[in-house]
């Protein structure tokens, strides 16, 4: 008996000790992150130098940013990824108002992975229709909400200025205290080392090379903080979705926002979804608060990622709040005007149902939606 | 039922209110039952978050089973 207690207790003193080491990594992750979004965003001022604008005159047609944005989201399966990418590209001098709809087409190239996960479900109909309808809910959701921000964006600027006031309150108090900011100051040893190593091949190929280092870092330091917060943070989740149950959509948003801060990838908590969808435990309409909730979440990664860049700092703290503001005002309004609300679920029933009855209409809605019409636009853009 | 027209008003309005009352039990009891099923899947967690991870194995099952459900189909 005493051997089993104390073989019980130094398991647990061996997972308490793993926990910390893991916990470490997750932090030498994130100081990896950051540190590549500052390394981006030098590449790329270096590479252009006051280029930039012109380098990306393709995407300065809205439409064209989008589908680059939904496109190169939904090839690397990680909006946090993209959306840190574009934090950098912004620091580095990318305008703004090129960003902005680069930002909305992650949203859309997120749900792309859910969408592919639910196709797991298809030997069962029943079960296939559920689990198609729980993942397209959050397309139909930030399809809608595209429809809605982008002409208000290109007509009035709407989140751009919000962002620039966001901005603005954040760069004065916090993330310039007195003309240091700490952030910037503890990521410098690194970022300072690989700019030294790299910038002497020159401006262009110095800056180029920066930006790869970058665009390496990022998704190898969230593809693994990813993993470990799945593995640390199952726990956690589980207890927020047990107290999420039967307390309503509000809940379920808060609940999905908490869930995939602590995870820290939208794919995962509308993936998680998918399963629980299929099973018929949950229904679509209790589902679809929790997919909204990620949106939310996921904008932690950027905003965290902008607090340490040189160059345009501002700018980059804009647009990582242009991503927060986009995702909290499409919740807000779409889920706050009954007859939007359940739009997007009305939606994804509709193509589950018809997707489960003939397989083909999945296989030609995923390829559609995420690559041929982003491809044709695309195309007819360079035409106009 | 048979009765129902001729039964007396007060027996009728007993009859409805046990109906009530009845009917919110049930739905009490399926409400339990769903919130039931919704913790017992949470529970699952782990498994579900292993099976939310995309693997090519998914996207081959899918089109073996979409070229299945073609020749079905004829």
């Amino acid at each position: 008996m005493v051997d089993t207690n104390q073989a019980q207790d130094s398991a647990e003193i061996r997972g308490a000790r793993g926990g910390w080491i893991q916990w470490v990594m997750v932090a030498g992750l994130i100081y990896l992150l950051i540190c590549a979004v500052g390394l981006i965003g030098s590449g790329f001022k270096l590479a252009t130098g006051d280029q930039a604008k012109e380098l990306f005159a393709f995407a300065t047609n809205p439409f064209a940013g989008l589908v680059v944005g939904t496109v190169a989201t939904a090839l690397i399966q990680s909006s946090s990824t993209v959306t840190s990418i574009i934090v950098g590209l912004v620091a580095g001098g990318l305008p703004v108002e090129v960003a902005v709809p680069m930002v909305m087409g992650a949203n859309i190239g997120t749900s792309i992975t859910n969408t592919i996960v639910s196709l797991g479900h298809v030997r069962e109909k029943k079960e296939f229709a559920r689990a198609f309808s729980a993942a397209t809910v959050h397309d139909f959701f930030n399809l809608l909400s595209v429809v809605i921000f982008l002409p208000l964006e290109i007509a009035f600027g709407l989140l751009e200025k919000m962002g620039a006031a966001l901005a603005g309150v954040f760069t004065v108090s916090d993330a310039d205290m007195g003309g240091v900011n700490f952030v910037k100051a503890a990521t410098a040893p690194v970022t300072k080392t690989i700019e030294g190593v790299l910038t002497p091949m020159g401006s262009t190929a110095g800056g180029i090379a920066l930006i790869v280092v970058g665009i390496v870092m990022i998704f190898l330091s969230i593809h693994y903080v990813g993993k470990l917060l799945k593995a640390l943070m199952v726990g956690k989740a589980k207890d927020i979705m047990h107290t999420a149950i039967g307390k309503g959509p509000i809940s379920g948003i808060f609940s999905g926002t908490l869930v995939t801060v602590l995870v820290q990838s939208s794919s995962t908590t509308t993936s998680l979804m998918v399963p629980l969808a299929g099973s018929g435990a949950f229904g679509l309409k209790q589902i679809y608060p929790f997919t909204l909730g990620a949106n939310i979440g996921t904008c932690i990664t950027a905003l965290l990622a902008a607090t340490a860049v040189s160059g345009n700092a501002e700018a980059a703290l804009q647009i990582a709040f242009i991503h927060l503001t986009y995702n909290v005002l499409g919740v807000l309004f779409i889920f706050g005007l009954p007859f939007l609300r359940y739009l997007p679920v009305k939606s994804a029933e509709w193509l589950g149902a018809t997707a489960s009855e003939n397989k083909m209409v999945a296989l030609v809605y995923v390829l559609g939606v995420f690559f041929v019409v982003p491809g044709l636009c695309l195309g007819v853009t360079s035409l106009v | 039922m048979s009765d129902i027209k001729i039964m007396p008003k007060d027996k009728l309005r007993a009859l409805i209110g046990d109906t009530e009352e009845t009917l919110a039990e049930l739905k009490a009891e399926m409400e339990r039952r769903d919130e039931a099923d919704q913790a017992r899947e949470i529970e699952n967690l782990e498994e579900h978050m292993k099976n939310a991870e995309l693997s090519l194995q998914t996207i081959r099952d899918f089109f073996r089973h979409l070229v299945e459900d073609m020749k079905s189909r004829g």
